[in-house]
Protein backbone atom coordinates (compact mmCIF):
# COMPACT_ATOMS: atom_id res chain seq x y z
CA UNK A 1 0.00 0.00 0.00
CA UNK A 2 2.64 2.48 1.12
CA UNK A 3 4.53 1.46 -2.19
CA UNK A 4 2.24 1.91 -4.31
CA UNK A 5 1.51 5.24 -2.88
CA UNK A 6 5.12 6.36 -3.17
CA UNK A 7 4.95 5.58 -6.87
CA UNK A 8 1.59 7.13 -7.07
CA UNK A 9 3.61 10.28 -6.00
CA UNK A 10 6.46 9.63 -7.46
CA UNK A 11 4.54 9.62 -10.79
CA UNK A 12 2.36 12.45 -9.79
CA UNK A 13 5.64 14.51 -9.24
CA UNK A 14 7.47 13.62 -12.48
CA UNK A 15 4.29 14.47 -14.83
CA UNK A 16 4.28 17.53 -12.69
CA UNK A 17 8.04 18.07 -13.94
CA UNK A 18 7.14 16.96 -17.41
CA UNK A 19 4.19 19.58 -18.05
CA UNK A 20 6.34 22.82 -18.27
CA UNK A 21 8.89 20.97 -20.90
CA UNK A 22 5.43 19.86 -22.48
CA UNK A 23 3.90 23.42 -22.78
CA UNK A 24 7.55 25.39 -23.69
CA UNK A 25 7.90 23.16 -26.09
CA UNK A 26 4.05 22.59 -27.91
CA UNK A 27 2.69 25.98 -27.64
CA UNK A 28 5.09 28.74 -26.47
CA UNK A 29 8.11 27.86 -29.41
CA UNK A 30 8.58 30.26 -31.64
CA UNK A 31 11.11 28.43 -34.25
CA UNK A 32 12.90 25.67 -34.62
CA UNK A 33 16.28 24.07 -35.17
CA UNK A 34 17.38 23.18 -38.92
CA UNK A 35 20.68 22.77 -39.53
CA UNK A 36 23.61 21.88 -36.82
CA UNK A 37 27.20 21.71 -37.60
CA UNK A 38 29.90 21.21 -35.00
CA UNK A 39 29.00 21.53 -31.16
CA UNK A 40 25.63 23.87 -29.99
CA UNK A 41 24.36 24.58 -27.49
CA UNK A 42 20.92 25.71 -25.52
CA UNK A 43 20.62 27.61 -22.26
CA UNK A 44 17.04 27.40 -20.95
CA UNK A 45 17.00 29.10 -17.64
CA UNK A 46 19.63 27.58 -15.74
CA UNK A 47 19.97 23.99 -18.52
CA UNK A 48 22.13 23.72 -20.94
CA UNK A 49 21.09 21.36 -23.55
CA UNK A 50 22.98 19.97 -26.56
CA UNK A 51 21.22 21.17 -30.02
CA UNK A 52 20.69 19.29 -33.28
CA UNK A 53 17.89 19.30 -35.78
CA UNK A 54 14.48 19.55 -34.91
CA UNK A 55 15.11 21.14 -31.46
CA UNK A 56 12.43 23.93 -30.86
CA UNK A 57 13.38 27.82 -29.46
CA UNK A 58 11.54 29.52 -27.41
CA UNK A 59 11.90 32.93 -26.21
CA UNK A 60 14.58 33.66 -23.26
CA UNK A 61 16.63 30.75 -24.86
CA UNK A 62 20.19 30.93 -25.72
CA UNK A 63 22.27 29.73 -28.56
CA UNK A 64 25.71 29.02 -28.58
CA UNK A 65 27.87 28.08 -31.04
CA UNK A 66 31.09 26.22 -30.15
CA UNK A 67 34.12 27.28 -31.80
CA UNK A 68 33.74 24.86 -34.74
CA UNK A 69 29.60 24.85 -34.25
CA UNK A 70 27.36 26.58 -36.88
CA UNK A 71 23.81 26.66 -36.44
CA UNK A 72 20.28 27.66 -38.76
CA UNK A 73 16.86 28.34 -36.99
CA UNK A 74 13.81 28.86 -39.26
CA UNK A 75 11.37 30.66 -37.10
CA UNK A 76 7.80 30.85 -37.32
CA UNK A 77 7.15 34.44 -39.41
CA UNK A 78 9.60 32.39 -41.89
CA UNK A 79 12.71 34.08 -40.90
CA UNK A 80 15.88 32.12 -40.95
CA UNK A 81 18.76 33.43 -38.26
CA UNK A 82 22.30 31.49 -38.87
CA UNK A 83 25.06 31.56 -36.42
CA UNK A 84 28.75 31.33 -37.16
CA UNK A 85 31.37 29.57 -34.68
CA UNK A 86 32.10 31.46 -31.46
CA UNK A 87 28.89 32.60 -31.22
CA UNK A 88 26.11 33.66 -28.72
CA UNK A 89 22.44 34.69 -29.06
CA UNK A 90 19.48 35.84 -26.71
CA UNK A 91 16.19 35.40 -28.04
CA UNK A 92 14.45 38.73 -26.70
CA UNK A 93 11.50 38.76 -27.71
CA UNK A 94 9.03 37.23 -30.71
CA UNK A 95 5.59 38.54 -31.28
CA UNK A 96 3.86 36.91 -33.90
CA UNK A 97 0.15 37.95 -33.69
CA UNK A 98 -0.62 39.20 -37.11
CA UNK A 99 -4.82 39.58 -35.86
CA UNK A 100 -3.80 41.39 -33.20
CA UNK A 101 -1.34 43.93 -34.71
CA UNK A 102 1.19 42.73 -31.93
CA UNK A 103 5.02 41.74 -34.03
CA UNK A 104 8.27 42.07 -33.16
CA UNK A 105 11.68 40.53 -32.97
CA UNK A 106 14.48 40.93 -30.73
CA UNK A 107 17.94 39.06 -30.03
CA UNK A 108 20.96 40.16 -28.18
CA UNK A 109 24.42 39.54 -29.46
CA UNK A 110 26.97 39.42 -27.30
CA UNK A 111 29.57 38.05 -30.21
CA UNK A 112 30.70 35.76 -33.21
CA UNK A 113 28.40 36.02 -36.77
CA UNK A 114 25.18 35.90 -37.43
CA UNK A 115 23.12 36.04 -40.44
CA UNK A 116 19.24 37.27 -40.91
CA UNK A 117 16.79 36.50 -43.80
CA UNK A 118 13.57 38.55 -42.16
CA UNK A 119 10.40 37.00 -42.84
CA UNK A 120 6.50 38.27 -42.49
CA UNK A 121 6.95 40.13 -38.90
CA UNK A 122 9.40 42.85 -41.08
CA UNK A 123 7.16 42.71 -44.08
CA UNK A 124 3.68 43.57 -41.42
CA UNK A 125 5.55 45.72 -39.53
CA UNK A 126 9.12 47.39 -41.14
CA UNK A 127 11.13 48.58 -38.05
CA UNK A 128 10.13 46.10 -35.64
CA UNK A 129 12.81 43.20 -35.85
CA UNK A 130 15.78 45.03 -33.86
CA UNK A 131 19.30 42.59 -33.41
CA UNK A 132 21.26 44.40 -30.39
CA UNK A 133 24.97 43.92 -29.98
CA UNK A 134 26.99 45.77 -26.98
CA UNK A 135 27.50 48.75 -29.79
CA UNK A 136 24.29 49.11 -31.72
CA UNK A 137 20.93 48.47 -32.24
CA UNK A 138 20.32 47.27 -35.88
CA UNK A 139 16.82 47.87 -37.40
CA UNK A 140 15.29 45.58 -40.28
CA UNK A 141 13.30 47.45 -43.10
CA UNK A 142 14.40 44.03 -45.09
CA UNK A 143 15.72 41.26 -45.74
CA UNK A 144 19.44 39.84 -45.65
CA UNK A 145 21.98 40.75 -43.85
CA UNK A 146 25.59 39.75 -41.55
CA UNK A 147 26.49 40.98 -38.34
CA UNK A 148 29.86 39.99 -36.93
CA UNK A 149 30.89 41.27 -32.72
CA UNK A 150 34.36 40.77 -32.47
CA UNK A 151 37.25 42.12 -30.23
CA UNK A 152 38.43 45.53 -31.40
CA UNK A 153 40.99 45.11 -34.54
CA UNK A 154 39.73 41.91 -35.72
CA UNK A 155 37.19 42.63 -37.67
CA UNK A 156 38.06 42.15 -40.99
CA UNK A 157 40.77 44.60 -43.04
CA UNK A 158 38.56 47.39 -41.74
CA UNK A 159 39.74 50.58 -39.75
CA UNK B 1 70.19 52.55 -27.43
CA UNK B 2 71.90 50.85 -24.31
CA UNK B 3 70.83 48.25 -22.45
CA UNK B 4 69.92 50.52 -19.63
CA UNK B 5 67.43 52.34 -21.71
CA UNK B 6 66.64 49.11 -23.07
CA UNK B 7 65.45 47.52 -19.38
CA UNK B 8 63.36 50.54 -18.67
CA UNK B 9 61.37 50.38 -21.78
CA UNK B 10 60.13 47.11 -20.72
CA UNK B 11 59.78 48.05 -17.58
CA UNK B 12 57.33 50.43 -18.94
CA UNK B 13 55.50 47.81 -21.68
CA UNK B 14 52.62 46.78 -19.13
CA UNK B 15 51.81 50.50 -18.71
CA UNK B 16 51.76 51.12 -22.24
CA UNK B 17 49.58 48.20 -22.88
CA UNK B 18 46.96 49.33 -20.00
CA UNK B 19 47.25 52.93 -21.53
CA UNK B 20 46.45 51.21 -24.86
CA UNK B 21 43.82 48.92 -23.35
CA UNK B 22 42.11 52.34 -21.71
CA UNK B 23 41.88 54.24 -24.66
CA UNK B 24 39.48 51.90 -26.21
CA UNK B 25 36.94 52.02 -24.27
CA UNK B 26 34.94 49.61 -25.67
CA UNK B 27 36.14 45.60 -25.75
CA UNK B 28 34.28 44.72 -28.73
CA UNK B 29 32.55 46.44 -31.72
CA UNK B 30 29.79 45.61 -34.55
CA UNK B 31 30.29 45.25 -38.17
CA UNK B 32 27.24 45.20 -40.36
CA UNK B 33 26.89 44.00 -43.70
CA UNK B 34 24.00 44.30 -46.03
CA UNK B 35 23.60 41.50 -48.72
CA UNK B 36 22.06 40.88 -51.71
CA UNK B 37 18.55 37.98 -51.31
CA UNK B 38 18.48 34.96 -53.56
CA UNK B 39 16.24 36.45 -55.73
CA UNK B 40 18.61 39.56 -56.10
CA UNK B 41 16.53 41.73 -54.12
CA UNK B 42 18.19 44.31 -51.71
CA UNK B 43 16.85 46.07 -48.34
CA UNK B 44 17.43 48.49 -46.33
CA UNK B 45 19.10 48.35 -42.55
CA UNK B 46 19.78 50.89 -39.94
CA UNK B 47 23.07 50.59 -37.71
CA UNK B 48 22.13 52.91 -34.51
CA UNK B 49 24.22 54.17 -31.64
CA UNK B 50 23.17 56.90 -28.99
CA UNK B 51 25.04 59.46 -31.41
CA UNK B 52 23.04 58.44 -34.25
CA UNK B 53 22.25 56.21 -37.23
CA UNK B 54 24.08 55.02 -40.45
CA UNK B 55 21.70 53.33 -43.34
CA UNK B 56 23.02 50.85 -45.78
CA UNK B 57 20.82 50.11 -48.45
CA UNK B 58 23.25 48.77 -51.44
CA UNK B 59 24.19 44.96 -51.45
CA UNK B 60 27.58 44.84 -49.93
CA UNK B 61 27.53 47.58 -47.91
CA UNK B 62 29.11 47.80 -44.36
CA UNK B 63 29.18 49.94 -41.41
CA UNK B 64 31.21 49.49 -37.96
CA UNK B 65 30.00 50.60 -34.82
CA UNK B 66 33.00 50.68 -32.50
CA UNK B 67 31.74 52.58 -29.92
CA UNK B 68 28.00 52.87 -28.45
CA UNK B 69 28.64 56.86 -27.86
CA UNK B 70 30.06 57.50 -31.08
CA UNK B 71 28.30 57.55 -34.60
CA UNK B 72 28.98 54.38 -36.54
CA UNK B 73 30.85 54.64 -39.75
CA UNK B 74 29.72 56.12 -43.20
CA UNK B 75 28.61 52.86 -45.24
CA UNK B 76 31.80 51.40 -46.89
CA UNK B 77 32.15 48.65 -50.02
CA UNK B 78 32.93 45.34 -48.74
CA UNK B 79 34.31 42.66 -51.09
CA UNK B 80 32.26 39.33 -51.56
CA UNK B 81 35.53 37.15 -50.82
CA UNK B 82 35.80 39.23 -47.57
CA UNK B 83 31.78 39.06 -46.17
CA UNK B 84 32.79 35.13 -47.33
CA UNK B 85 35.93 35.05 -45.60
CA UNK B 86 34.21 36.36 -42.32
CA UNK B 87 30.66 35.10 -42.53
CA UNK B 88 31.73 31.66 -44.50
CA UNK B 89 30.24 29.57 -41.30
CA UNK B 90 27.37 31.38 -40.77
CA UNK B 91 26.51 31.28 -44.57
CA UNK B 92 26.84 27.87 -45.55
CA UNK B 93 24.13 26.64 -42.55
CA UNK B 94 21.56 28.97 -43.82
CA UNK B 95 18.26 26.19 -44.13
CA UNK B 96 15.77 26.00 -46.44
CA UNK B 97 12.78 28.30 -46.48
CA UNK B 98 9.44 27.24 -46.06
CA UNK B 99 7.10 25.63 -48.65
CA UNK B 100 3.44 26.89 -48.62
CA UNK B 101 0.69 25.09 -50.16
CA UNK B 102 -2.91 26.42 -50.74
CA UNK B 103 -5.75 24.21 -50.87
CA UNK B 104 -9.02 24.79 -51.81
CA UNK B 105 -12.14 23.60 -50.98
CA UNK B 106 -16.07 23.13 -52.28
CA UNK B 107 -18.72 25.74 -51.35
CA UNK B 108 -19.66 25.77 -47.74
CA UNK B 109 -18.05 22.32 -47.23
CA UNK B 110 -15.29 21.21 -45.47
CA UNK B 111 -14.57 18.61 -48.75
CA UNK B 112 -11.17 19.49 -50.87
CA UNK B 113 -11.63 19.62 -54.43
CA UNK B 114 -9.91 16.95 -56.52
CA UNK B 115 -7.08 18.84 -57.44
CA UNK B 116 -6.25 20.00 -54.10
CA UNK B 117 -6.80 16.22 -53.10
CA UNK B 118 -3.48 15.30 -55.10
CA UNK B 119 -1.55 17.95 -53.42
CA UNK B 120 -1.21 16.09 -50.17
CA UNK B 121 1.40 14.01 -51.38
CA UNK B 122 3.61 16.75 -51.80
CA UNK B 123 2.75 18.26 -48.53
CA UNK B 124 4.06 15.12 -46.80
CA UNK B 125 7.21 15.16 -49.25
CA UNK B 126 7.94 18.32 -48.13
CA UNK B 127 6.98 17.55 -43.98
CA UNK B 128 9.66 14.35 -44.87
CA UNK B 129 12.52 16.25 -46.78
CA UNK B 130 12.58 19.26 -44.53
CA UNK B 131 11.99 16.97 -40.98
CA UNK B 132 9.16 19.60 -40.18
CA UNK B 133 8.24 20.01 -36.17
CA UNK B 134 6.73 23.58 -37.03
CA UNK B 135 4.02 22.87 -39.96
CA UNK B 136 0.86 25.48 -39.60
CA UNK B 137 -2.64 24.81 -41.00
CA UNK B 138 -4.89 27.63 -41.09
CA UNK B 139 -8.56 27.63 -42.68
CA UNK B 140 -9.81 30.16 -44.51
CA UNK B 141 -13.78 30.84 -45.92
CA UNK B 142 -15.71 33.30 -48.46
CA UNK B 143 -17.44 35.77 -47.44
CA UNK B 144 -21.28 33.93 -47.57
CA UNK B 145 -22.59 33.37 -44.64
CA UNK B 146 -22.25 35.68 -41.17
CA UNK B 147 -18.33 35.79 -39.58
CA UNK B 148 -19.37 33.62 -36.65
CA UNK B 149 -20.23 30.76 -39.22
CA UNK B 150 -17.21 31.08 -41.34
CA UNK B 151 -15.13 31.24 -38.52
CA UNK B 152 -16.39 27.54 -37.37
CA UNK B 153 -16.50 26.42 -41.05
CA UNK B 154 -12.63 27.69 -41.54
CA UNK B 155 -11.97 25.96 -38.52
CA UNK B 156 -13.73 23.12 -39.79
CA UNK B 157 -11.63 22.76 -43.30
CA UNK B 158 -8.13 23.62 -41.39
CA UNK B 159 -8.98 20.41 -39.20
CA UNK B 160 -10.17 18.53 -41.97
CA UNK B 161 -6.81 19.13 -43.48
CA UNK B 162 -4.77 18.24 -40.48
CA UNK B 163 -6.56 15.08 -39.88
CA UNK B 164 -6.02 14.17 -43.56
CA UNK B 165 -2.02 14.79 -42.82
CA UNK B 166 -2.52 12.99 -39.77
CA UNK B 167 -4.31 9.97 -41.38
CA UNK B 168 -1.02 9.63 -44.06
CA UNK B 169 1.63 9.44 -41.18
CA UNK B 170 2.17 13.03 -39.66
CA UNK B 171 2.55 13.73 -36.44
CA UNK B 172 0.15 15.59 -34.86
CA UNK B 173 2.86 17.42 -32.64
CA UNK B 174 4.12 19.37 -35.48
CA UNK B 175 1.00 20.67 -36.62
CA UNK B 176 -0.86 24.02 -35.49
CA UNK B 177 -4.31 24.23 -36.62
CA UNK B 178 -5.99 27.99 -36.82
CA UNK B 179 -8.55 29.53 -38.32
CA UNK B 180 -8.88 33.07 -39.73
CA UNK B 181 -12.74 32.96 -41.00
CA UNK B 182 -13.34 34.74 -43.90
CA UNK B 183 -10.75 37.99 -42.28
CA UNK B 184 -7.89 37.19 -44.41
CA UNK B 185 -9.33 36.98 -48.08
CA UNK B 186 -6.93 36.68 -51.19
CA UNK B 187 -9.06 38.37 -52.99
CA UNK B 188 -11.07 40.72 -51.03
CA UNK B 189 -14.84 41.19 -51.81
CA UNK B 190 -17.90 42.48 -50.60
CA UNK B 191 -19.67 40.67 -48.04
CA UNK B 192 -21.80 37.65 -49.32
CA UNK B 193 -19.62 36.42 -52.53
CA UNK B 194 -18.73 33.11 -53.98
CA UNK B 195 -15.05 33.15 -54.52
CA UNK B 196 -13.37 29.93 -54.60
CA UNK B 197 -9.81 31.23 -54.62
CA UNK B 198 -10.60 32.73 -50.97
CA UNK B 199 -12.48 29.20 -49.83
CA UNK B 200 -8.88 27.88 -48.66
CA UNK B 201 -6.46 26.45 -46.07
CA UNK B 202 -3.00 27.57 -46.21
CA UNK B 203 0.02 24.92 -45.17
CA UNK B 204 3.44 26.65 -44.42
CA UNK B 205 5.33 23.44 -43.53
CA UNK B 206 8.92 24.58 -41.69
Amino acid sequence: MTMKKTLFQALFVSSLLVLPALTAAGEEFVGSVKTVEGEVSLQRGSEVTTVAPGVRIAVGDTLLAGDDGAVGVLFRDDSILTLGPGSSIVIEEFLFEPAEGKLGFLARITRGTVTYLSGLITKLSPGSVRLVTPEATIGIRGTFLALQVDEQGEIGSRP
Amino acid sequence: MNARTRAGLLLLLPVFLLMAACSSQWATRTLVVLLEESDGHVGEVGVTTAAGTTVLDEAGEASVAADPEKLPSEGFAMETQEVESIFGPALAVQPQGPATFILYFKPDSEELTEESLSLLAEILDAVASRRSVDTSVIGHTDTVGTKKYNYELSKKRAQAVSDLLVTRGVDPVILQVTSHGEENPVVPTDDGIEEPRNRRVEVTVR
